[in-house]
């Protein structure tokens, strides 16, 4: 096939219009949930999601995709299977309020304590933020205690509680790129002004 | 628009009958209110199924759309516009995964958008059916077409679909730089050598057309608009669309020196519209349905870059189960 490209004719493939059957066979990466800290001492937001083997590859392309052009101060990622969600409330009202947790886990009593991450969704559109860190036995657990110690001002209309073991965080060694970041002016709006070659034109004509 | 205006089949309208009085009511009282739908809301399937085609062809044009500006890349003038022509594309085929992951948390799998996009099952952005001939192309869709789609993004981050919304924000936020980049490369030709003004009119030339059809049909011909606005998926007409694009980019041109190819184009002083030619709605369909000047090559590129990537897929050696994303 010939195109105005020259890379693509030395490709030599032929002409595809679809309905073919792929050779590939669609295996699905696993997703993971990424979130990012603005700047320092700032609490960590959900950004969106990574799709990846595991989660060094799920940290390397979360920076590639979520501070690509915008520096920050922090990343972290975690499986979506690890993710338990709450209930969504309605109307403003509050998970914690109105919700029992459901937790198909049953710890026994002498279960040792970990640390689960908590991130809150107070408002529709926006993404869930951390609110704290729980020490406790099991999700169910944690979200009792959470209750009782993370509640907002506002409603709280969404929960996401992850293990801390199932957050992988940036190394601090691996942050040096969000400082050179910014000094990438090519992909700066200010360094595209063209005024005065514009100005030019009605002195011409 | 980004699949050519009629992304509905006609029987999906029955399907409203059966869905629950009750939760569709909630559903629309909340859209009423501005109040964003969240991927674990209950939805009409058809509200499902109309928004993962139209984020799915969004994506889908972000993909594609690389194409024609990528080809530039090696031979873009200079190291400066090399280097800002590679960070575009990053961006958009950047923009094309933030939008997919969009469209997976509805319940369509990334890979089949991807598989379907190949196989010819899923349409684009008719625009990248044609070939960039010249550098001043590049240019032009460097800024054009990035201007209208710009127009449709900031509209659509109105609208009801949380995730949508949330993957707008992030694109616009970036699209400004393009924008300016485009601008600059195209002053810069429409102010140099008589060589690169005659480039430049002439890509002008070539590409207004496709810019008139980059919005959809004609509101008079685009089926089933008004229950797509209802439920805030779409956020603006096409007509509504492309007098926006006009009322803000045809003075920027004309400021150039350069002339757009429709004597008919003006705007009415008196309806504050802009009057134009209309454009080829023939060609257009034709063209959308496999028969413009690039479709086989776009295609045919995608598929050899999935083909040729594969031992990279199967090094990683996946084993991991995949759950629709949450957010």
């Amino acid at each position: 096939m010939k195109s105005l490209d020259p890379r693509i004719t030395r490709l030599n493939i032929s002409a595809h219009a679809g309905s073919g059957s792929l050779q590939t066979s669609p295996e699905q990466l696993a997703t993971f949930e990424v979130f990012l800290q603005k700047r320092d001492q700032m609490p960590f937001e959900h950004v969106g999601i990574i799709h990846a083997p595991d989660e060094q590859m799920a940290l390397v392309l979360a920076k590639e995709q979520f501070s690509r052009r915008s520096t920050c101060s922090g990343m972290m990622v975690a499986n979506t299977r690890s993710v338990v969600v709450s209930p969504y409330t309605d109307m403003e009202e509050d998970v914690y309020d109105h919700m029992e947790m459901e937790s198909s886990e049953v710890s026994e009593e002498n279960s040792p304590q970990e640390y689960f991450s908590i991130f809150h969704l107070t408002r529709r559109g926006k993404q869930h933020r951390c609110a704290g860190t729980i020490s406790a036995k099991n999700f169910e657990d944690a979200f009792k205690t959470a209750k009782g110690t993370l509640k907002e001002d506002k409603p709280v209309l969404n929960v996401w509680l992850i293990r801390e073991k199932d957050l992988f965080k940036i190394h601090q060694q691996d942050t040096d790129i969000w400082n050179t970041l910014p000094e990438k002016r090519h992909r700066d709006v200010t360094s595209y002004r063209a005024r005065q070659k514009k100005d030019s034109i009605k002195t011409r004509s | 628009m980004y699949g050519g205006g009629n992304i509905f089949d006609d029987s999906n309208t029955d399907a409203l009958e059966t869905e629950d009085r009750e939760k569709l009511a909630a559903f629309e009282a909340r859209i009423a209110r501005d109040e964003k739908i969240e991927p674990a809301d209950w939805m009409p399937s058809l509200y499902r199924k109309q928004l993962i085609r139209m984020i799915e062809q969004h994506a889908n044009s972000e993909i594609i759309g690389a194409l024609p500006e990528g080809t530039w890349i090696t031979r873009a003038p200079g190291f400066k516009r090399k280097m800002a022509l590679m960070a575009k594309v990053q961006d958009e085929v950047g923009h094309a995964q933030l939008l997919y992951s969009a469209a997976e948390t509805l319940g369509k799998p990334r890979e089949e958008m991807i598989n379907d996009l190949i196989e010819g099952k899923s349409k684009y952005s008719n625009i990248f059916n044609y070939p960039a001939y010249t550098w001043a192309d590049a240019t032009i869709i460097s800024w054009l077409v990035d201007a209208g789609a710009i127009v449709n993004q900031i509209n659509n981050a109105k609208g009801s679909y949380g995730p949508y919304c949330r993957a707008l924000e992030r694109i616009n936020a970036e699209e400004s730089f393009h924008l300016k980049y485009g601008h600059h490369c195209v002053i810069h030709l429409a102010t140099g050598s008589p060589v690169q003004q005659k480039m430049v009119q002439e890509a002008l030339n070539r590409w207004w057309g496709p810019m008139m059809h980059f919005f959809g049909p004609p509101d008079k011909i685009s089926v089933h608009t008004e229950i797509l606005m209802k439920w805030k998926v779409k956020m603006a007409t096409n007509d509504d669309n492309r007098q926006q694009f006009l009322d803000m980019y045809v003075p920027k041109i004309w400021e150039l020196n350069l002339t757009i190819p429709d004597p008919a184009l003006k705007k009415n002083e008196v309806t504050r519209k802009w009057e134009y030619s209309e454009p080829d709605w023939e060609e257009f369909m034709r063209v959308i349905n496999g028969d413009g000047p690039c479709n086989k090559e776009r295609l045919a590129v995608r598929r050899t870059a999935e083909e040729k990537g594969k031992w990279v897929r199967d090094a990683l050696k996946i084993n991991a189960q995949y759950v629709t994303p949450l957010a």
